[in-house]
């Protein structure tokens, strides 16, 4: 070949090699961990009613979708080949028509699993021949024939999940049930969401990439409205009009307040989101590194973990902010946690206190002590909690018991106290995780005495991913405890002075990598 | 051959800028004496009296997209080594705020841990991958060459996105002295000594050098960012001083007729306060580090015509924390060395064959480190290159296809290119490059525990296709050069959560980036000049989840500039310089945004006498004032004020 013809084969190669590099067409983006592709849309087809196990498939107003296959869902029953309401149907009234059930006579409803000449409960409203509450029957929520989707549930007559859980590492809030026998879809929000709250018909969805996002609280579509935050955003909580955001490296409790009223009629009450405007906020100081907040009256009390990789002295500690004019929050005390020895340290270890979540119960505040040393935020010492006594300023140490290491979260259930322990993690000489101990729940008395501990671990003689509890919310009497490494949410139960755990559901499934449940949130 | 080049770099090596005045340009050393070894680029810096080393840039990468910054006149305390890199194109800086402090290179997009740094060929990077050219002093170059692109073919696994060598000052049969001192603003100082001349039948150099600074510069900081209104509060940083001292000595004689022998060594020492960030400073946390370096080079012409570069190298480098999190953190030594022979040899008419081969080791000691790094990593490293350079269509066309094989630990790494020049009328030339290159996974991403920073043994390496193309243009007066790249960074290596507590390095990202670079020299009167320097960085994150997916990257400003108006006699020269970027995301998601900056300086200088030479010079490092940061929370200095003295002497030597 001459040099002549070569030349153009230069200059053309290079050229194609710029533009196969620079890209001139790329793929779409696969859709978020979980979903598939139905035509334009990313849909969770193991959870989504609409289309449930493959695109198109609806599943029955009274089913839900369960593991890509239509079921009955919660309060429906199987009857011939439908599923039915027991509860309002009056052809299956109370059960499968002859199968304990019966077929209510013509003009006759169907209230609660009877057969009745008219709705005679409180509060029930007559739709066709069934007897329904309009605040919370699922199948009528709200209006006759009006079903929630999915596995929601209905309250205060708009459909909404029982329980949310933020998927960290997938960028998606997944709502479930109560009863955690299912789960909805999962829906993409935001980047990393970090922390849940709940303000009207919105959800507020703290991501950890520095903005607070809103979506619908009916089926989570995201809202336009949005809010930056300060640095590594950690914590949101509402007390109406106001949402206050804690930022942990910015060290700054923020106040928004909502300007807006909502919309009258049927329908969202903030379609577009609300309006929040940045009204306060307080620095509490370099490198306290604020985790948690609970608020108590008209105070926010307030854990500094401390900033382990600069100045962990700085932390160690609880403030309390008044809050009493929210637009200009101040610290107005501050409460030294145990230290030193008093954190009974293992050999070898430097323990710092390095509380994180807090809570209050009975005029009484509670921060669980994480007790890790900062050499490598292992754990330095046994699992406690601080009790303080605002009024006092007293500070007593709890301990744990043995089950539990790196105390997490805490929150009332009743009058007792649940914490959750992260636990401590074991390596093996490549550093991939082979245990994590000491990690579960822990049920207190307000008097801060132990009654229960509950280990969290794969059921006997099987294997699963490593377990580590980490937020939780609390119904009833039902805690929901999210997984820091796997996904899972673990449903437990207080039943007396016990813990009971029930079978785990993974809400925030991950093809490769470590998932972390960041928050978990009960719609009341 | 020897004829083209004389005709060509005559009347360009007459464009002279001055020393203190010449800026960036492409620069070719003259060739070995009868070989067909020509290197298509351009000087327009004042000659250098020494050739370049033989494992010079303009040597290893012919058609390379090459940046040779002159460092004689430079420096001082207002201006360190990351400031006079961050004028080449392609090259952003990334900097932690004051002198001495940390600064690191992104060259093409490609992570500060994917470019390599040598010094006069000794790789600088540390055993995180990254390395930090505040510990490269000023005063130890003579020159700054910024080799843009994938690097793999001519120097190995690490050079993803570019090299930049660190050529050291060159020592003289003639006698000279030479010293510099500075002093400016937050309590800075800096200087150096050099004597270069004849000793015991070679040549020699010694210089030493020193620095210090507080580190106390103002920045404004708002503690209430969400706050509309939020006051802003003037601080001091703290804990933000650096002291540096060190020397270098190169010896060189010939070792008969055509061979030379140069000895280098190096040391270094250097400590400063790790200020943290402006939401969360650390008053207690430091950082000390020791550098000893050596170089043994042979280098010259065979029987045969053979030309031969042969050297031996290592380098031990000590890094201690102590305060904060680190005060009980064991000290982590970083030993690098090797030994590399590369023949060079014409072949035919049009052809010249050069061979390379390369075995050395790395070790990292005194770390807790996996069952995989056995307590102290250690690496070795082997690698054979292959090159040829055919010249054709009456030797305007310079092919220079080129290969290296490696084994880097437990990595075997192919990084093929193929580079072309193409002479065409009117001054102009065209240049081109494509090619494979690698980053192997760093001893701290493989091996070593920080914190709660996990390693992970089975990375695989980072892998880079890249391709560009320029063209270049030459006058008396003028040097232009405009060309696009674009390179796919695959396998990148980036830490993620691994609970509880803990995070680990895995390789998932996926990345392109393409570009322009502009870069020229103007000199429309013997006493103007100007220079000027852009980059349009466009990069897409590649991994295909849509929080993230054709996001352009963080830390990557999508423009950046710097232009320089030198102007006036040697007694009195006045310097306007304008560096800018533009706002850059610094999270994947792209919502957290570093705005643009703009920083303009002048300077002023006055040089007299010739035996001794005396410069006076005053500079204003941006001029206006503008307030800016870094990273997250790493304030940078704002208006600064440095004096320097400079003076020069040759015993018996004449004026130009």
């Amino acid at each position: 070949m001459t040099p002549r013809r070569f030349l153009p084969l230069v200059l053309l190669g290079s050229l194609l090699g710029l533009l196969g590099l620079a890209g001139c067409t790329d793929p779409e983006p696969l859709c978020p961990e979980g979903q598939s592709r139905c035509g334009d849309a990313c849909v969770d087809l193991s959870n989504s009613s609409a289309q449930c196990g493959g695109c198109g498939v609806v599943c029955a107003g009274t089913e839900a979708c369960v593991a890509g296959e239509c079921q009955c869902r919660p309060g429906a029953t199987r009857c011939g080949g439908a599923c039915v309401v027991t509860a309002s149907d009056p052809d299956h009234c109370g059960g499968c028509a002859g199968e304990g059930g019966e077929a209510c006579a013509a003009g006759a409803v169907c209230e609660a699993g009877g057969c009745k000449a008219e709705c005679t409960r409180p509060g029930a409203t007559r739709c066709g021949r069934s007897c329904v509450d309009l605040q919370t029957d699922a199948f009528h929520c709200g209006g006759c024939g009006h079903v929630c989707a999915d596995a929601r549930g209905c309250h205060a007559s708009a459909c909404a999940d029982d329980v949310i859980a933020a998927c960290f590492n997938t960028g998606q809030v997944v709502g479930l049930p109560a009863s955690a026998d299912a789960r909805g879809p999962a829906v993409a929000v935001g980047t990393s969401p970090q922390a849940l709250a709940l303000m009207q018909d919105v959800l507020l969805v703290l991501d950890a990439s520095t903005v607070l996002r809103q979506a619908r609280l009916s089926d989570y579509g995201e809202l336009p409205a949005r809010t930056a935050t300060g640095l590594v955003p950690n914590q949101v909580r509402v007390r109406e009009p106001y949402v206050f955001i804690l930022n942990s490296t910015s060290n700054t409790l923020q106040v928004l307040r909502r300007d807006g009223e909502p919309a009258s009629g049927p329908g969202p009450r903030f379609p577009q989101g609300l309006a929040l405007t940045n009204v306060g906020s307080v620095n509490l100081g370099a490198n306290t590194n604020p985790y948690a907040f609970t608020l108590v009256g008209p105070d926010a009390y307030v854990t500094l973990l401390g900033n382990l990789q600069t100045d962990a002295s700085a932390g160690g500690r609880v403030v309390r902010v008044s809050l009493a004019d929210p637009t200009a929050p101040v610290v107005t005390g501050s409460f030294p946690l145990p230290s030193g020895d008093a954190l009974e340290p293992f050999p070898g270890r430097v323990p710092l206190p390095a509380p994180a979540g807090i809570t209050a119960l009975g005029g009484r505040v509670f921060a669980a002590l994480g007790n890790l040393d900062a050499r490598d935020f292992s754990s330095a010492g046994p699992g406690l909690l601080a009790l303080l006594e605002p009024s006092s300023g007293a500070v007593e140490r709890l301990s744990l018991g043995p089950d539990c290491l790196n105390a997490f979260w805490v929150a009332p259930v009743g009058e007792r106290l649940l914490v959750s322990c992260g636990g401590a993690a074991t390596y093996d000489r490549d550093f991939n995780l082979t245990d994590v101990r000491g990690t579960g729940l822990v049920l207190l008395d307000a008097g801060g005495r132990v009654l229960a501990s509950l280990p969290l671990r794969c059921p006997e003689g099987t294997s699963c991913p490593l377990p580590s509890a980490g937020r939780f919310a609390v119904v009833g009497s039902r805690a929901y405890v999210g997984d820091n490494n796997a996904g899972r949410l673990f449903p437990i139960d207080v039943v007396g002075d016990t813990l009971v755990e029930r079978p785990a559901l993974l809400v925030c499934p991950r093809a490769r990598g470590p998932s972390l449940v960041s928050d978990v949130l009960a719609v009341p | 051959m020897g004829m083209r080049w004389s005709r060509r770099a005559g009347p360009l090596c007459a464009l002279a800028l001055g020393s203190s005045g010449a800026a960036l340009a492409q620069q070719s050393p003259p060739p070995p004496e009868g070989e067909p070894f020509r290197v298509p680029t351009v000087r327009v810096e004042e000659a250098h009296e020494a050739p370049a080393p033989a494992d010079s840039a303009t040597r290893r990468d012919p058609t390379g997209a090459l940046t040779v910054i002159p460092v004689q006149g430079e420096g001082g305390a207002a201006r360190d080594t990351a400031a006079l890199l961050s004028t080449a194109p392609g090259v952003v800086v990334q900097d932690s705020g004051g002198f001495g402090q940390s600064k690191s290179l992104i060259v093409r997009g490609a992570s500060a841990n994917a470019t390599l740094v040598l010094l006069d060929g000794i790789p600088l990077n540390g055993a995180g991958g990254i390395a930090d050219v505040s510990r490269v002093p000023v005063a130890l170059a003579e020159r700054l060459e910024v080799l843009r692109g994938g690097a793999g073919a001519r120097y190995g696994a690490g050079g993803l996105g570019g090299v930049v060598n660190v050529i050291t000052r060159q020592p003289s049969a003639r006698p000279r002295l030479s010293a510099e001192l500075s002093s400016g603003s937050w309590d800075t100082a800096a200087g150096w000594a050099s004597a270069t001349g004849p000793l015991l039948g070679t040549d020699a150099l010694v210089l030493v050098h020193g620095g210090t600074s507080s580190g106390r510069f103002p920045y404004r900081f708002n503690p209430n960012p969400t706050l509309p209104g939020g006051a802003l509060e003037e601080r001091s940083r703290v804990n933000n001083d650096a002291h540096a001292a060190g020397g270098l000595v190169r010896l060189r004689r010939s070792v008969g007729e055509h061979l030379s022998l140069d000895v280098l060594g190096e040391l270094s020492a250097d400590e400063r306060g790790l200020a943290g960030t402006a939401q969360n400073p650390s008053e207690d946390a430091r950082q000390a580090a020791r550098r000893g370096a050596v170089t043994l080079r042979l280098a010259g012409a065979l029987p045969g015509g053979v030309a031969l570069d042969a050297r031996a190298y290592g380098r031990r480098d000590g890094l201690a924390l102590s305060g904060g999190a680190w005060s009980t953190s064991a000290p982590q030594v970083q030993w690098v060395g090797g030994v590399e022979v590369e023949g060079r040899r014409r072949v035919g008419a049009v052809q010249t064959l050069s061979a390379l081969v390369s075995v050395g080791g790395e070790r990292v000691t005194a770390v807790e480190t996996n069952a995989a790094g056995e307590g102290a990593p250690t690496w070795l490293r082997a690698s054979v290159m292959l090159q040829d350079a055919l010249w054709l269509w009456a030797e305007r066309l310079l092919l220079a296809p080129s290969v290296r094989l490696e084994r880097a630990g437990p990595y075997t790494l192919g990084s093929p290119k193929l580079g072309a020049t193409l002479e065409l009328p009117a001054g102009l030339e065209l240049r081109a490059n494509a090619g494979r290159a690698h980053r192997a996974p760093s001893f701290l991403e493989l091996y070593v525990r920080q914190g709660t920073l996990l390693p992970n043994a089975g990375l695989r390496p980072e892998r880079a296709l890249y391709a560009d193309a320029a063209l270049v243009h030459r006058s008396d007066v003028s040097f232009a050069s405009v060309g696009g790249y674009a390179s796919r960074y695959q396998d990148l290596i980036s830490y993620e959560a691994y609970p509880p507590g803990a995070a680990r390095p895995y390789n998932f990202a996926d990345a392109r980036v393409w570009g322009l670079e502009a870069e020229g020299e103007w000199r429309p009167h013997r006493l103007v000049s100007a220079a000027l320097s852009y980059t349009l960085t466009v990069s897409a994150d590649l991994q295909r989840d849509g929080r993230f997916y054709l996001r352009e990257l963080p830390y990557r400003p999508r423009h950046k500039l710097f232009a320089r108006v030198l102007a006036g006699p040697r007694w009195l020269t006045g310097r306007v310089e304008l560096a800018a970027q533009s706002a850059h995301a610094l999270t994947r998601d792209g919502v957290l945004v570093l705005p643009g900056r703009a920083f303009v300086h002048a300077g002023l200088s006055t040089t007299w006498g010739h035996q001794p030479e005396l410069t006076v010079t005053a500079e204003v490092r941006d001029l206006l004032d503008a307030r800016a940061e870094d990273f997250v929370g790493y304030p940078l200095p704002g208006r600064a004020f440095f004096l320097s003295v400079a003076g020069s002497f040759e015993p018996g030597g004449t004026h130009p």
